[in-house]
């Protein structure tokens, strides 16, 4: 993280993520083509290069909408997503590459605007087999210039990662509209089961990732306090988990008042904060305690445990929550208080051995 | 994320959960299979060759006029017309091909300024253009879409 502006905050985990993902490209790029131009003698540069291009920028957009629901399954998928957004950008240039290869050889002999002939030249919206496919991948196209234009932290933080997300959830508006584009253009005049094979294959990946991860995240939005100290008490703090149930330096997360609350074990201490990182609305629960800091699994943005706030010269802060040990048990107010407001940390009894790292 | 964006992730993924396999499912079984030239109906096949009258007579003929290509080459007499009658023997293998006719010679790579668009040539059915009273001296196949000749035959040498 940075507290001025930087074009790219390079780092030697975003130099050697970008030279994996350019060499990754590069060899797609050649493989494809070389194939290609074994397997279709008659096929020109030109079409060698709009159907490598096509296909590496869809084929990563599969990686890409595979990652998220990956790291939810399996946190080793963690480094995958770090930089996902430089994948995003490069998963642009392609399309955008494949996109104006297409409307200059298509398109660009005509009386007409090569746009305006992309939207223009097929009418056929009553047919399924002849249906303007092209119109479909310029609209995905857009989606993903607007997703790559906005998404550098400037934007993040101007416009907050709420609406940044949510903008950003738009990829699956072009993935659709791409499904669409392959299945009602290469799919209709290339006869091979191959091809329709891969696509629905890359298909079912992403659908079938998401549902699974879906399935293993819906609990965590139900977790119900514990149910012998279910009754809130009287001064509305409410029973979550035991201690036990906290390993050294680790976080249990809660459901509470319809949001999720991340309750860390650190040394005798026990703190509560909102769940979402500042940043890009992390999972701060999935992370650990570095440095004295709640460190987020996705980008490594820090918070204090009892003041949620970043620490200096840093100056992203998350809401705490009030909260206090009787006997085993961890109760914590639903309420959360303002972002960054210090929150003394509850603690625990000398003789209640954390679970975990120092448990033995 | 937070409980709000949750859901809408979760609406979005579902709503492409359904939408991507119907687009995918309904493109799959609206697909039209690729005609064919040497399928065409035989209606169609009759109406390209329908001009040649009865009783032409062959003039010259040869498989070995156009080099690199198989191309069957007859040229039929009927009263003063000549009639070019063009067989390819395997399809050719560029997109978008005229057949031209010049009384320059083959000397140039490149299509001879004046030379005549006798038609289109494809498929792999007897295709016959009208020569009028003269025989042009060259032959030339032109890909459109490629913009350069693609084969040429000497017909004025072949007939000496």
């Amino acid at each position: 993280m940075s507290v001025r502006y930087q074009a790219v905050q390079w780092n030697p985990q975003k130099r050697a993520y970008d030279s994996v993902v350019a060499a990754g490209v590069i060899g797609f790029l050649a493989m494809f083509i070389g194939t290609s131009a074994v397997a279709f003698p008659d096929a020109t540069a030109e079409t060698l290069l709009i159907r490598a291009f096509g296909t590496a920028a869809f084929a990563l957009l599969h990686l890409i909408l595979c990652i998220g629901p990956l790291c939810r399954l399996a946190p080793w998928f963690l480094p995958l997503l770090y930089n996902r957004r430089h994948l995003g950008v490069t998963m642009f240039l392609l399309a955008a590459g494949h996109g104006t290869l297409s409307m200059v050889h298509f398109h660009a002999l005509g009386d007409s605007d090569m746009l305006a002939s992309v939207i223009s030249a097929n009418p056929r919206i009553d047919s399924i087999s002849q249906f303007p496919f092209q119109p479909l991948g310029l609209a995905a196209l857009a989606i993903l210039f607007v997703m790559a234009a906005t998404s550098h932290d400037f934007w993040l933080a101007n416009l907050t990662a709420p609406v940044w997300k949510a903008l950003h959830m738009g990829v699956y508006i072009a993935y659709a509209l791409l499904v669409a584009h392959v299945a009602l253009g290469a799919l209709q005049s290339e006869p091979s089961v191959l091809y329709a094979a891969t696509l629905s294959g890359g298909m079912l990946l992403v659908i079938g990732l998401h549902g699974l991860a879906a399935r293993r995240e819906a609990p965590g939005d139900h977790t119900a306090p514990l149910e012998a100290e279910a009754q809130v008490e009287t001064d509305g703090f409410v029973a979550v988990c035991r201690l036990d149930e906290i390993q050294e330096n680790r976080a249990h997360v809660v459901s509470l008042s319809g949001e999720r609350v991340a309750v860390f074990r650190y040394g005798n201490k026990v703190s509560a904060v909102s769940n979402v990182c500042q940043h890009q609305n992390g999972p701060l629960g999935e992370g650990r305690i570095v440095d004295g800091c709640i460190t987020c699994p996705w980008h490594g943005y820090q918070y204090a445990p009892d003041t949620g706030r970043s620490p200096e010269p840093f100056t992203e802060q998350i809401p705490t929550f009030r909260v206090r040990i009787e006997g085993d048990t961890i109760y914590l107010h639903p309420e959360p208080n303002p972002p960054g407001t210090l929150v003394e940390p509850a603690r625990i009894a000398s003789d209640t051995a954390p679970r975990g790292e120092f448990n033995g | 994320m937070i409980a709000r964006l949750r859901k809408r992730h979760a609406r979005m993924a579902a709503a492409l959960a359904v939408a991507a396999p119907c687009v995918f499912v309904a493109a799959l079984t609206s697909r039209v299979a690729p005609v064919e030239l040497p399928n065409l109906p035989p209606a169609l096949g009759q109406a390209v060759s329908h001009f040649v009258p009865a009783g032409a007579l062959p003039v010259f003929e040869s498989a070995l006029l156009w080099p690199g290509h198989r191309l069957h080459t007859r040229v039929l007499l009927s009263g003063k017309h000549q009639i070019l009658e063009l067989t390819a023997a395997e399809p050719l293998r560029a997109p978008d091909v005229l057949l031209y006719a010049s009384n320059a010679g083959v000397t140039d790579a490149a299509l001879p300024a004046g030379a005549q668009l006798l038609g289109r040539f494809a498929g792999s059915r007897p295709q016959h253009f009208a020569l009028g009273e003269r025989v042009p001296a060259s032959l030339w196949l032109y890909s459109l879409a490629h913009g350069e000749v693609i084969a040429r035959a000497d017909l004025a040498g072949a007939q000496r």
